[in-house]
């Protein structure tokens, strides 16, 4: 009886300790920017789903491309059907890890995420500089990062191509809460 | 005077006068979005779902699929924020599990969002986008119940 319970104390322990080294954002915030002397486009995502496993330093990222919210219903339109093909390739994801990451650090620290990010059916080794804040185990990650529209296969025709950034600006924060099953 | 008035009067053509009916109607059509996506409307008669369907649903972007299509989805509040300055409830079903349907409400609605409690039974109408781990619809409305008067 005593075992059976030690057993069962154990299991429940296990259990509890992997998922507190978890924690997940469902809102994280995405938007990017595209500056041409033509126009301007800005678009938001707010609903990037994100996890992090605190003992491992991995973190996954995860969107719908057609959640990103446009000025204009012409630049959403272009978007998912000309340039990304949204009903092809519906999401992009990050797969990386944080460099050198202090789970138990109080307060802001700088790390480089190093990962693999998919978008287009295209998937590319890259390097993003984030501010992590720690505020008693409440986790918020943000940074921005430069994108270029040629290393996904995104083709732009040539008579809008004034109009689209070759340098695209991508701006993301996500905070975590504690992931609870 | 009245001559100036007169020659002005003709000078447009039915051509001309059907182009500006067109730029007011396109006009008046984008003053009504409040972004890119289209307006959910209250009347509209849309697919209903509970959240534990929904999120056992597979959603593509087929002919026949609801991915950009407005949907009705009935379930508890779990919570209510207003993270990236977006009004969000967030809804869960019956089943234990840790996925959830996410509705980024129309700015219209905050009236009605502020008056709802966590725990209370709902049912929000809004764009369905798809399925990470959780179902995402955007420009959501809560549709009020139908009186007889």
């Amino acid at each position: 009886m005593n075992k059976s319970f030690l057993a069962l104390l154990l299991i429940l322990s296990f259990g509890i300790t992997s998922n507190s080294e978890k924690v997940i954002a469902r809102q994280g915030q995405v938007s990017f920017f595209s500056y041409t002397s033509v126009e301007n486009i800005k678009a938001e995502n707010n609903q990037v789903y994100s996890i992090i496993n605190l003992q491992e330093g991995t973190i996954a990222v995860d969107m719908l491309m057609n959640a990103f919210v446009f000025e204009k219903a012409l630049m959403r339109e272009h978007f998912n059907e000309s340039y990304i093909e949204s009903d092809i390739y519906p999401k992009a994801t990050f797969q990386g890890k944080i460099i050198d990451f202090d789970t138990n650090a109080q307060g802001t620290q700088i790390k480089m995420i190093k990962g693999a990010f998919k978008m287009h059916g295209v998937s590319k080794d890259i390097e993003i500089k984030t501010k992590i804040e720690n505020n008693n185990g409440s986790y918020t990650l943000s940074g921005v990062f430069e994108t270029f529209v040629k290393d996904y296969n995104i083709n732009i025709p040539p008579l809008l191509a004034g109009n689209i950034a070759k340098s695209i600006a991508v701006n993301f924060k996500f905070e975590y809460q504690p992931y609870e099953n | 005077m009245q001559r100036s008035l007169n020659t002005y009067q003709l000078s447009f053509t039915p051509k001309q006068i059907i182009a500006l009916i067109v730029i007011f109607v396109f006009l008046g059509l984008n003053s009504c979005s409040e972004n890119s996506d289209k307006i959910v409307r209250e009347s509209l008669d849309v697919e209903q779902f509970n959240v534990d369907q929904i999120i056992e649903g597979d959603f593509t972007f087929d002919e026949d699929n609801l991915i950009e299509n407005v949907v009705l989805v009935e379930g508890v509040i779990q919570d209510i924020n207003n993270l990236n300055n977006r009004s969000t409830i967030i809804l869960k079903g019956k089943k234990d599990t840790d996925r959830l349907v996410i509705c980024d409400m129309q700015k219209n609605q905050k009236l009605t969002t502020n008056s709802l409690n966590l725990g209370d039974e709902i049912s929000v109408k809004g764009i369905l986008k798809g399925t990470l781990n959780d179902v995402i619809l955007l420009n959501c409305i809560i549709p009020q119940p139908k009186t007889n008067e």
